[in-house]
């Protein structure tokens, strides 16, 4: 095979779109996801993050832009689906089977099903398998879910807040369970996970999508992230975009001025500033603000009604 | 995902199962009694030259009247009850729990998904309709034989084949709004209103009586049965129930019907002597004692003046009645068949777009 169409990336996506009449719930959505990488991919409510997870395993089709998933274009064929374990955000099952049954189901609408992984993952968690999943806890729930995405032996693990809704001991159970299955696949599975837990995405990820406003505002490494963002403290003046660095947030008090910035350059200084590294949490936050002043700017404006 | 399919809708077959075998057991040893009871009559019968009354006077106890009307009546809402209840949530249930997103991002494709389900659904359809069918057209064989009324709607719709496929076009229907709608409330209320209107209102009334041109009967107006005291006409197709009637008009010599808002002026009555007028709208005709004691019969319709049919019938007029023959009764049974089959074809095609065309 020519090695220059396989992607280093297994997901590729470029100005995808989603539209649902006139409102855009996904908007020119560009990004690279490495292979083996486990990315966060966070936003606040309404920014598309479900959107483009459907979009991705092709529960919706796409408006706008292309995709392209383990070098293929999403469809609902039987090849593009077999390698993509996916978990929609209310945890999905059917709720009078159990999950032995749903093991069994995993065994007749796949071929590559690994039913024995499964078994044993539930087992070791100590979750009954002969009870009506609808009748097990939020958390034992979650672990079957992941069981059966999981058991499909994917490339590419697509979760949609998977721990929003359990408690913090089934959330950490459940981070523990999919960080073994990443170690397991040595390298072989792509995990992308929307959450609002940032903390809890900073303990499993080491890839960062974030969306805001429906757009794409940043895709990149963690580390990288945080080499690159920094916050500047100075006196108070009303600082713009240099060559050097470009102006996420900025906030003032009456004598200094806050920036987070993204640097152009790593090796930036400045002795009019005062540097000082930031955390994922910070860098999220203040993307996520960017894309309100720029909502509330537009809405000043008139130019949303 | 054959498993699958068994494995979530098993439950309901048996249910359906269940139902049948409860209707079997009132069903086969009334129905046995009825036949033996029948035939038992006519064989005794000819003793003492009572055959002619045999139908008048078998099963008319209050427990046998019961039972021959509710249960045929009940089989009416068979084709419904399916469609409610295995057409509308088959689809609509997965939407509203959100197991579509779990089952559509298995390595099977929804096209194959949907095809099985379906193939699954309506195999169980046709079995559960056809066993309730047959067992009833079993069971009917001493009332058909009796009365003579298969036409008629509730023994039409509940004997022979149509039944089945009554069955499939509710189910499949029932799939289709429960795709659409998403919401099984919302897509059983609809399906209810939906199949009531097409299987029991506007098929039978206003669509069957016109699957074949049909024949054409006159007589003479003051030889209705409906007038008191004319006799009954063994070939008069209003008063045999095995023929399907389309229409009854009165039609002049030249087949013209009778505008009864303005009929000839010197057959209109303005004073019925000896009779209090006819009230405005009624049909029938009535026989009226006129002055010199003769009977005669007058009718008024659509509101127009009393007219009088010994009149009518001295211009010429007669009663024509416009009817489907009891031969005709499989010819129409095939031909509904073909219908329902045909329409349900709208609905499955349509619950394909919706799940390979829509979003989850």
């Amino acid at each position: 095979m020519n090695q220059q169409t396989i992607s280093k990336n297994a997901i590729e996506t470029k100005g995808l779109g989603k539209r649902y009449r006139s409102f855009w719930a996904l908007k020119d959505c560009s990004i690279n996801v490495p292979k083996g990488s486990v990315s966060a991919l966070v936003g606040p409510n309404g920014a598309g993050k479900t959107t483009l997870l459907k979009l991705l395993v092709s529960l919706s089709r796409a408006s706008a832009g292309s995709a392209n998933v383990l070098n293929k274009s999403p469809s609902q064929s039987p090849e593009y689906l077999s390698e993509i374990g996916y978990l929609a955000q209310e945890i999905p099952m059917y709720a009078r089977l159990n999950a032995k049954e749903h093991i069994a189901m995993g065994l007749h609408l796949n071929d590559n099903w690994d039913s024995e992984l499964a078994t044993k993952r539930l087992n070791e968690l100590a979750i009954p398998l002969d009870r009506p999943v609808g009748k097990l806890s939020g958390g034992q729930r979650a672990q079957v879910a992941l069981g059966l995405a999981l058991a499909k032996k994917p490339k590419l693990l697509l979760l949609d807040e998977p721990v929003a809704a359990l408690d913090p001991l089934a959330r950490i159970d459940f981070l523990k369970s999919l960080a073994q299955a990443v170690t397991d696949a040595d390298g072989e599975l792509t995990v992308v996970m929307s959450s609002h837990l940032l903390a809890d995405l900073e303990r499993v990820c080491d890839h960062i999508v974030i969306l805001a406003s429906g757009e794409t505002q940043l895709c990149e490494d963690i580390e990288t992230a945080l080499k690159s963002h920094k916050l500047l403290v100075g006196v108070r003046k009303e600082a713009v975009d240099s060559d050097k660095y470009t102006i996420i947030q900025q906030s003032h008090t009456a004598r200094e001025t806050t920036l987070l910035v993204r640097l152009n350059d790593t090796k930036y200084h400045d002795s009019h500033w005062h540097m000082r590294d930031v955390d994922i949490e910070e860098i999220v936050l203040a993307y996520m603000g960017q894309s309100r002043e720029q909502a509330d700017t537009i809405a000043a404006k008139g130019g949303v009604r | 995902m054959n498993w699958l399919a068994w494995r979530q809708h098993r439950k309901q077959f048996m249910v359906a199962g269940i139902f049948l075998a409860l209707f079997a057991a009132l069903m086969i040893p009334t129905g046995l009694h009825y036949w033996h009871t029948y035939q038992h009559a006519l064989a005794t019968c000819g003793n003492t030259n009572t055959c002619s009354q045999v139908s008048g006077e078998l099963f008319q106890g209050n427990g046998d009247g019961l039972i021959l009307h509710l249960v045929p009546v009940s089989f009416l809402f068979i084709p419904i009850v399916l469609g409610l209840f295995w057409g509308v949530p088959l689809l609509a249930r997965e939407y509203t729990d959100g197991t579509n997103k779990l089952v559509w991002t298995q390595s099977v494709s929804r096209k194959r998904w949907l095809t099985v389900k379906l193939i699954w659904v309506i195999l169980g359809t046709v079995i559960i309709a056809g066993a309730f069918a047959a067992l009833m057209t079993w069971w009917s064989k001493t009332n058909n034989a009796i009365n003579l009324n298969r036409f008629h709607e509730i023994f039409f719709n509940t004997q022979g084949i149509a039944p089945v496929a009554y069955s499939v076009f509710a189910v499949s229907l029932g799939i289709a709004l429960g795709a659409w709608f998403r919401r099984t409330m919302v897509a059983l209320g609809i399906t209810l209103v939906l199949l009531i209107a097409i299987v029991l209102v506007v098929v039978p009334n206003f669509i069957r009586p016109h699957y074949e041109t049909p024949v054409s009967y006159k007589m003479s107006l003051l030889n209705n049965s409906k007038i008191n005291g004319a006799p009954t006409n063994s070939n008069d197709p209003t008063t045999n129930g095995a023929t399907l009637i389309v229409s009854q008009t009165t039609v002049s010599s030249q087949n013209q019907p009778l505008d009864w808002a303005n009929p000839p002026k010197q057959c209109i009555v303005t004073s019925p002597p000896g009779f209090g007028g006819i009230p405005s709208g009624h049909s029938k005709a009535v026989a009226a004692p006129t002055g010199n004691g003769t009977p005669e019969a007058i009718d008024s319709q659509n509101g127009g003046p009393a007219v009088s049919l010994n009149c009518l019938s001295s211009l010429g007029y007669q009663q024509e009645t416009q009817y489907q023959p009891s031969y005709r009764y499989w010819d129409f049974q095939r031909i509904e068949t073909a219908l329902y089959l045909i329409l349900a074809v709208i609905p499955i095609g349509a619950t394909y777009w919706l799940v390979l065309r829509r979003d989850a």
